[in-house]
């Protein structure tokens, strides 16, 4: 009798604890705005900084304002490191395969300003958007530092087509507006 | 003749009950609070460096604070499940329900709608959901109309609790989840925010009168 009753608790609990392991609401995210720096400079518009815990993303942000991302106004876009993350795990922040020199440790509801830090070499480094706006690469077209000019490059440039200021990664002659100008520079080295 | 000499009698228990009924009430029926032409509410918020969680009581013209003071709102994307910034159209719909957060005590003003009677209504994706109601009813009267898609109701009583509102206030301080049974006598605040689960993709609609 006792025995069939254990069975019966067992059953009962097997069934009940599911409910109760999913009985917590979310968690808030660990949220992050500041500036953004690859050697030294602004990073530039449209690029995207993902946030990792464990090598796994928990979260990106769109640099829409070179140099910044994120602000600190109530509506203001921030990176937002949410999901299933243990408080105290160490979050790391990348641009393409790039890491930034600081990390944070995840801290649920935390609001924190952080100014990151990308230093990339002349052969190898990728920031996704360039070198900003005073290391310009004028004619290779490079866009995203895959070491070849290709589609990925071009739909990046139709992304900022037509737009004018600094910053622009497609600016590659730097007169401050991607154009015709900038699309033959990059069909001239089309596939290098 | 006689009928004449019932009128007064009439009046009499009319004017009873309309009087004798709570703030939110007519008739019986339960009404939205603030809702009806204007005007408008402060709500303190008393933790500073602190989450707080609110939602609009009714419809609003508009939600307003002082930007200094406030460092982010976030609402829950029950589709994407994830936290995002809100658009400022979504802070002023009372089935909404959204974090925020003041650098230091201030208040938010909440300016209400012209009256116009209508329904709103929210999509409700299958997991958790972050929702607020337009009344102080029970929670069985507040989610009669999605009742069988939710399992789970949670007050985030703690962070509820992190603003000065005038209205009933169920659960501050405290955080706690609520099975059905306690729902017919479960009071709602319609300035607080709840999490419920649903099991099914639903919608929640509620009568904007």
């Amino acid at each position: 009798m006792k025995t069939k009753l254990l069975i019966i608790g067992v059953i009962c609990a097997a069934i009940v604890l599911p409910v109760f392991t999913f009985a917590a609401p979310p968690q808030l995210p660990h949220i992050f705005y500041g500036n953004v720096t690859n050697n030294g400079n602004d990073v530039p518009v449209n690029t995207v900084i993902i946030a990792k815990v464990g090598g796994v993303e928990k979260g990106r942000i769109t640099v829409s304002i070179a140099g910044k991302f994120g602000g600190s106004g109530a509506l203001d876009e921030k990176l937002l490191v949410q999901g299933n993350i243990s408080n105290g795990a160490v979050i790391s922040f990348y641009i393409g395969d790039s890491v930034a020199s600081q990390t944070a440790s995840f801290s649920s509801g935390n609001i924190q300003q952080l100014n990151l830090t990308f230093t990339t070499s002349s052969s190898g480094g990728n920031t996704g958007g360039g070198g900003g706006n005073t290391t310009p690469t004028p004619i290779s077209g490079d866009i995203n530092n895959d070491n070849k000019v290709d589609i990925l490059d071009f739909s990046v440039m139709m992304a900022q087509w037509g737009q004018t200021g600094s910053g622009l990664s497609a600016d590659f002659n730097q007169d401050g507006v991607v154009n015709i100008l900038d699309f033959s520079l990059l069909m001239a080295n089309w596939n290098q | 003749m006689k009928k004449i000499y019932s009128i007064p009698f009439i009046v009499a228990i009319a004017a009873i009950m309309m009087f004798g009924q709570g703030q939110g009430d007519f008739f019986g029926i339960k009404t939205a609070f603030g809702y009806g032409g204007g005007g408008s509410k402060t709500i303190v918020l008393n933790a500073p460096n602190s989450w707080a969680v609110i939602s609009p009581s009714t419809k609003l013209s508009a939600f307003n604070y002082t930007s200094a003071d406030i460092t982010s709102i976030l609402a829950y994307n029950a589709t994407t499940k994830a936290f995002e910034v809100p658009s400022a159209s979504d802070l002023l719909d009372p089935i909404n329900a959204f974090y925020i957060y003041p650098n230091k005590g201030t208040s938010v003003s909440l300016d209400y709608d012209t009256f116009s009677p209508g329904i709103t209504s929210k999509n409700l994706s299958s997991g958790w959901n972050l929702v607020g109601t337009n009344s102080d009813g029970k929670a069985i009267d507040e989610f009669s109309t999605i009742q069988s898609s939710v399992s789970t109701l949670y007050v985030p009583g703690t962070l509820n609790g992190n603003k000065d509102t005038t209205g009933t206030s169920f659960g501050t301080n405290a955080n706690r989840d609520l099975d059905k049974t306690s729902w017919p006598t479960t009071q709602l605040n319609p300035y607080d925010g709840y999490w419920i689960y649903a099991t099914g993709a639903t919608t929640y609609e509620k009568i904007l009168n």
